[in-house]
């Protein structure tokens, strides 16, 4: 199948339809990112959200492939979100070549950090990249089951019963509710 | 399908009210066909339960496919379906989308077996007694030939076969079940005994849900899991679904026949005005197929039996059946359904504690202002109830909404974000009864047609000004919640939602106490063809703030019971 045309881009979109199997689910469209997309996506993704002792870092859990999903998809929202993400990729390579003579991901962790810096600030012109990708990355790792755990989320779980609040949260919910006049 | 082959009812759809019709009938040891537009379903081997976001495309998002996202029990529909046009008040043709204005209309339709039952909010609150007397409380609307006392028993019988939970509170025109009918509510989640503080402090009384949900094993069917939501429909039977619930034994009986892909476009009636059975064209084949029966039941869905209606032109009934007077499509109510939300930091304290629960919210804040509203002290005649959201439930694709995109954060400083304002919002949802109006009616589109040839509706919508009073009375009301908590009020825009947002749409064939009036009598029969019933929404008269589904079911137990003592007495 032509990339761009699995893309949505000028026949008809083959998306997974109004009744895909919700059992088994299958993603029929094809990943159209580029290996050195792809590569950036994945050291940026950990800068914008580092792994710790308990927790992978984004790279460590497949956030590459969930964007390379996510952008390849064919609906109107994630194509609207293709063009900001691969224009703002190039862009952060292009400013790491322009700033320090070399590609973003083969950048040290400092001169990286520096970009990041720079299409982060409140005050940059243009942050539409940085915020699409920093949510994209939010979406991709807490819907995760590993982000389940990262984010505290503990259902999904059968139970005989519903247990409701712990004795320790009811004193905790006292305990605020007093502070606020309740 | 042979079209010689006579039943003792046909029974067009299979959600609540035709699964209910389908129940009662077939149980009794009538003949009865039942005529569904969509495909067969079997939540038993569909349901993905426990599937996680990992496991779908998007991580389940919503999708044009999909609007609901992609674990919704949805079948074939959406807001839009392609073949099956119909067109909104500006005159354009659906898309798919909820159109975005308060005077347009978003019509949701499945197409599978049970209809809308299978991802419904399951949330079952029972009308009260002045829900049935609108009129003759403030002169507004229309009254319903019923009062509470005779659907009561009907409630009852429905509570006992689908299960529904509660607690005795004693609130006025929010009839508790008697003893021995409701099933224990689950305990509050967290966040819902915080708001539980905060709605007595504002004077409003509190209620355990009333959720057709099962937290007790009943009729052979499992206790709720407390997990895994219920809109993705419930394989282990624990919530209300006519395909888990009503269909099963229904079929059980060796009575029913069931027909998938009929969509049926006009009820036949013979020279003398009585029905002989309906037309339908097979969704696969396209082919035109008629069959008969000595009484016909519509519960296609309220604008769909509508449609079935007007579309029902004869040289007896030139303009529809049940429409000599032209009510048909008229007076088509919604809810008034209105949320707002706010993050709560004293949630930020909670430990991690898993608040699934059983899907609906445990608690909700039934009318609290009836005395107010009677001295006139509000500035619109009728109540809303108040459905509260929030806690840490599996999160979603909106998971990227709890960091403000105006920050610059990101590194281990965003992970602590995200991981302290998890499950720390509430959205509280408001539910409100609409007053039918002359300007919110649908119609047959004078050119567009269906794939097969049907005329489709055209609707027409605006919101009274009670309505509006009472979302911004709403909107005051959560603000006030939000702010008492420690929240920040929620100021975006004030605007009221397309009709039809909220799924809830009902009336255009309403019952009433005579034919110049109304189209149906007060047991849903068409007083203009004596073996026709209306089972579903179509036959409302007003649109209380109760969600509609159990009144549904109620209705069509006691209009079901109808048709039995008509057969039984020669009068069918």
């Amino acid at each position: 199948m032509d990339q761009h045309n699995a893309a949505g881009v000028g026949t008809a979109p083959p998306g997974y339809g109004t009744d895909p199997n919700l059992v088994t689910p299958h993603t029929p469209w094809p990943r159209t990112l580029s290996e050195r997309e792809r590569a950036l996506i994945g050291v940026l993704a950990d800068i914008i959200l580092p792994g710790t002792g308990e927790y992978p870092a984004p790279s460590g859990m497949g956030i590459t492939d969930f964007f390379d999903e996510w952008v390849s998809a064919p609906y109107g929202t994630q194509q609207g979100h293709r063009a900001v993400i691969t224009a703002g990729l190039a862009m952060v390579d292009a400013e790491a070549q322009r700033q320090f003579g070399a590609g973003f991901v083969e950048l040290d962790p400092s001169r990286q950090r520096a970009i990041v810096d720079q299409i982060a600030s409140t005050t940059a012109a243009d942050r539409k990249f940085f915020i699409r990708f920093r949510s994209l990355v939010l979406v991709g790792y807490f819907t995760s089951d590993i982000g389940f755990k990262a984010i505290g989320y503990v259902g999904n779980v059968p139970l005989l019963g519903f247990p409701g609040v712990t004795p320790e949260a009811q004193r905790i919910i006292d305990d605020e509710l007093r502070k606020l006049g309740l | 399908m042979s079209d010689t082959q006579a039943f003792d009812v046909i029974i067009v759809g299979s959600g609540a009210a035709g699964g209910m019709a389908a129940h009662e009938l077939a149980a009794a040891g009538l003949r009865v066909l039942m005529l569904e537009a969509g495909r067969d379903y079997d939540p038993g081997t569909e349901t993905p339960m426990f599937n996680t976001q990992e496991a779908a495309p998007l991580r389940a998002a919503v999708t044009s496919d999909k609007k609901l996202g992609f674990y919704d029990a949805t079948v074939g529909g959406g807001w839009a379906i392609p073949d099956e046009p119909y067109v909104r008040p500006d005159g354009t043709q659906a898309d798919g989308t909820l159109p975005d204005s308060d005077r347009s209309f978003g019509w949701w339709r499945p197409r599978m077996l049970g209809g809308r039952t299978n991802h419904w909010g399951r949330v079952a609150l029972r009308f009260g007694p002045y829900d049935f007397k609108p009129k003759t409380r403030d002169g507004l609307g229309f009254d319903w030939p019923i009062e509470y006392d005779d659907l009561a028993p009907w409630y009852d019988k429905a509570e006992r076969l689908i299960g529904v939970t509660g607690l005795p509170h004693g609130i006025e025109n929010a009839p508790d079940s008697p003893p021995g009918v409701q099933l224990p509510p689950p305990p509050p989640r967290a966040h819902e005994a915080v708001l539980t503080r905060a709605f007595e402090h504002l004077g409003m009384k509190v209620a355990a849900i009333r959720a057709a949900v099962l937290t007790r094993p009943l009729n052979g069917r499992a206790a709720c899991l407390y997990a895994t939501p219920c809109t993705s429909g419930c394989s282990s039977r624990s919530n209300f679904q006519s395909t888990t619930v009503l269909i099963p034994p229904a079929r059980a009986t060796g009575n029913l026949t069931v027909v998938c892909n009929a969509m049926v476009s006009r009820v036949d009636v013979d020279a003398t005005g009585r029905a002989t059975g309906v037309t339908y064209n097979d969704r696969e084949t396209g082919s035109e197929l008629s069959v008969t029966g000595r009484v016909v039941v519509l519960a296609a869905g309220t604008c769909s039996s509508v449609r079935i209606l007007l579309n029902s032109r004869s040289d007896v009934f030139p303009n529809g059946i049940g429409n000599s007077r032209g009510l048909v499509g008229k007076y088509l109510m919604d809810s008034v359904e209105f949320s707002r939300s706010s993050q709560i930091p004293m949630l930020e304290k909670l430990p991690v504690l898993n608040d699934d629960g059983m899907f609906t919210p445990h608690i909700y804040v039934p009318w609290w202002l009836l005395q107010e509203q009677a001295e006139g002290q509000l500035g619109f005649p009728r109540g809303y109830h108040i459905e509260p959201r929030g806690g840490r439930r599996m999160p979603t694709t909106g998971v990227g909404g709890l960091v403000d995109s105006g920050s610059a954060t990101y590194g281990d400083d965003l992970r602590a974000e995200v991981r302290r304002k998890f499950g720390t919002s509430i959205t509280l949802i408001g539910e409100g009864e609409m007053i039918p109006n002359e300007d919110s009616f649908c119609e047959l589109h004078a050119t567009a047609k269906d794939k097969w040839g049907i005329p489709v509706l055209q609707f027409h919508w605006k919101w009274g000004d009670s309505e509006v009073q009472q979302a911004m009375h709403m909107q005051e009301t959560f603000n006030k919640v939000f702010t008492l908590l420690g929240g920040a009020p929620d100021n975006s825009e004030f605007k009221m939602s397309p009709g039809g947002g909220a799924i809830h749409e009902v009336g255009g064939a309403r019952m009433g106490t005579s034919p110049q009036d109304s189209v149906l009598d007060s047991y849903n029969r068409c007083w203009d063809v004596k073996n026709l019933f209306v089972m579903d929404g179509a036959a409302f008269a007003s649109s209380p703030d109760k969600n509609p589904t159990l009144t549904i079911l109620a209705l069509a137990a006691r209009s079901s019971a109808r048709i039995l003592e008509l057969m039984k007495g020669g009068g069918l």
